[in-house]
């Protein structure tokens, strides 16, 4: 400790003090202070001094230092900043992702790719909207208000390429704009449906969570929960389901769709409920995950792994409006024209006469709302317990033309 | 002459005599200043040129604190500007030294101005690279952490 030192330097010069004269008295301000004995660093000494600066910072300043960035840059793409403060070196990534920048759950930002993997804000919605492009089949997914708002400062947050399979129709998620191969890094997953349009798998690019006593502990702030993902090769997993309702009548009336979110549990919206929330995006150079993993590779590891009781949720119900003569959702403003893809999901109270002892506040809560504003223009606005890549994938599924289910 | 005067040495040996108000905006020195009255105290790892640094901040926000009964609220302006032309004319390592400087005084204000100084600098930088270059860091990264680095950086469109 260099306080120390200077006491215990102090303690000892008890006989030195009449040395006192040989010192110089500069005279202050002025800029040729330096004595004549002092050592001249040579050059080398120097860079190692600066050097070192950085080495012998205390991590509180550089915590300080990385705060004020962070917090003075909530919008894109100013926040690109505390991105390339992880990427500097390994000390600042340590401190940048544990310690500076907090999950979407509590800071209502999208910083990381990681964080469209986690869960959005429990209290305000994160605001997206989604522009398609016909002639390609690719819808993007941007962070904003709308284009008119955000204008060029908007960020994009994933894509998707509609493929037209044999067997139905495929979505390929990607972080990217334009690179949708499977075997690239920023694929992150794929929504499949079925023959009819009916029904969809959302696969994501990981292994699902594993549940365990210590991962819905309350006490444990976010940033301590593990996240182990399985190592050894990466593989899809079904993370959701979404059902339309077949409509076989014709008879006229919204659409109806139910979505089983399997990755996320039911007690996830409970009272004092958690989800899981994946502290890094693939497991790649993270040892850390590695470490964890050995303490929760205790079985159930395995591909098709879902939690005991999923989050369902379901459409709230449109009320008929006699004098405009059509289907009405209060969206607050943010969906500004009629269109069977526009919907509002809340938390499905009861299945198949199960009691999921729901709060009713939660019950009410619109988790997840989509709606047209415009041409090829529609807005996605997410909350808590469902993370932007699987709000994404849910309103990709409306896109898909269902000639059945109107 | 009332004003008591301390003396403060710097690494090189060289000594600034203080009023001892100036000085003891430092807590550090506040303390040895109890502890060891009468007694020239050394900053073994301070330069004269950052101690004096540090003693020009010192004396300017002495007397404005002193001074600003009256006109409270635009002397704080005042002093703000002050305070950000001072850390805008030092170069870069200088400022990391005036930073270690004023964390190892216990000087929360110099701390505070010189932090946002370097956290003005990074945001400035356009990319990691910069930043690396900027305060001379070394790139420690693997080569597995370097992919995953690079996924993050092409994320932002």
């Amino acid at each position: 400790m260099p306080f120390k030192k200077i006491v215990r330097e102090l303690r000892g010069r008890n006989k030195a003090i009449g040395r006192r004269g040989r010192s110089h008295i500069a005279p202050e301000g002025s800029s040729s202070a330096s004595p004549s004995q002092s050592p001249s660093p040579s050059t080398t000494d120097e860079e190692c001094l600066e050097q070192s600066i950085w080495v012998d910072l205390p991590p509180e300043l550089l915590l300080d230092i990385i705060h004020r960035i962070e917090s003075g840059q909530t919008l894109w793409p100013g926040r690109r900043d505390v991105v390339a403060c992880a990427s500097v070196c390994r000390s600042w990534r340590e401190m940048t992702k544990d310690e500076v920048v907090k999950v979407p759950e509590l800071s209502g930002l999208l910083t990381f790719p990681v964080s469209l993997k986690q869960p959005g804000p429990r209290d305000a919605p994160i605001q997206c909207f989604i522009k398609r492009e016909r002639a390609t089949g690719i819808y993007r997914l941007y962070l904003g208000l709308s284009p008119a708002l955000s204008g060029d400062k908007s960020k994009l947050l994933l894509s998707a390429k509609k493929v037209r399979r044999a067997t139905g129709m495929e979505f390929v998620v990607s972080l990217s704009g334009n690179d949708f191969s499977r075997s690239s890094t920023s694929y992150i997953g794929k929504l499949r449906s079925n023959f009819l349009g009916t029904k969809f798998t959302v696969y994501e690019n990981q292994p699902p969570p594993v549940y365990s006593e210590r991962s819905t502990n309350r006490k444990l702030p976010p940033s301590m929960r593990v996240s182990p993902w399985v190592s050894s090769s990466t593989h899809s997993y079904n993370m959701a389901s979404i059902l339309y309702e077949l409509n076989v009548l014709r008879t006229r009336g919204p659409r109806r769709m139910q979505c089983i979110m399997n990755s996320i549990p039911v007690s996830s919206i409970q009272e004092g409920g958690q989800v899981h929330s994946p502290t890094e995006f693939t497991d790649q150079g993270n040892k850390k995950n590695k470490k964890s993993m050995m303490d929760f590779c205790t079985g159930n590891m395995g591909g098709e792994s879902v939690v005991k009781e999923p989050l369902v949720l379901k459409n709230k119900s449109p009320r008929w409006h006699e004098q405009l003569q059509c289907w009405c959702l209060n969206f607050k403003g943010r969906v500004t024209v009629a269109s069977v893809k526009n919907f509002q999901l809340i938390a499905a109270a009861a299945e198949a006469g199960k009691n999921m002892n729901i709060p009713e506040e939660e019950q009410e809560r619109v988790i997840l709302q989509f709606g047209k504003i415009g041409k090829d223009i529609f807005t996605m606005d997410y909350r808590y317990p469902i993370s932007a890549f699987q709000a994404f994938a849910i309103c990709l599924s409306s896109f898909d033309t269902k000639p059945v289910c109107e | 002459m009332s004003k008591k005067m301390i003396v403060l040495k710097s690494s090189e040996g060289v000594s600034f005599v203080v009023e001892e108000a100036v000085a003891r905006q430092s807590k550090i020195i506040s303390f040895l200043v109890e502890e060891f009255p009468d007694r020239e105290l050394p900053l073994t790892n301070m330069t004269s040129e950052i101690l004096r640094k540090t003693i020009e901040y010192c004396k300017k926000h002495v007397v404005e604190d002193d001074g600003g009964g009256d006109s409270s609220s635009s002397s704080s302006g005042d002093l703000k500007e002050w305070d950000v032309k001072f850390v805008a004319e030092i170069d870069q390592p200088r400022l990391m030294d005036l930073l270690m400087a004023a964390n190892y005084l216990d000087i929360p204000s110099l701390l505070d101005v010189t932090c946002q100084k370097v956290a003005d600098t990074i945001a400035a930088c356009n990319d990691e690279k910069e930043i690396r270059a900027t305060f001379n860091i070394e790139n420690d990264f693997t080569e597995e952490e370097v992919e995953a680095i690079r996924m993050e950086n092409q994320y932002p469109i």
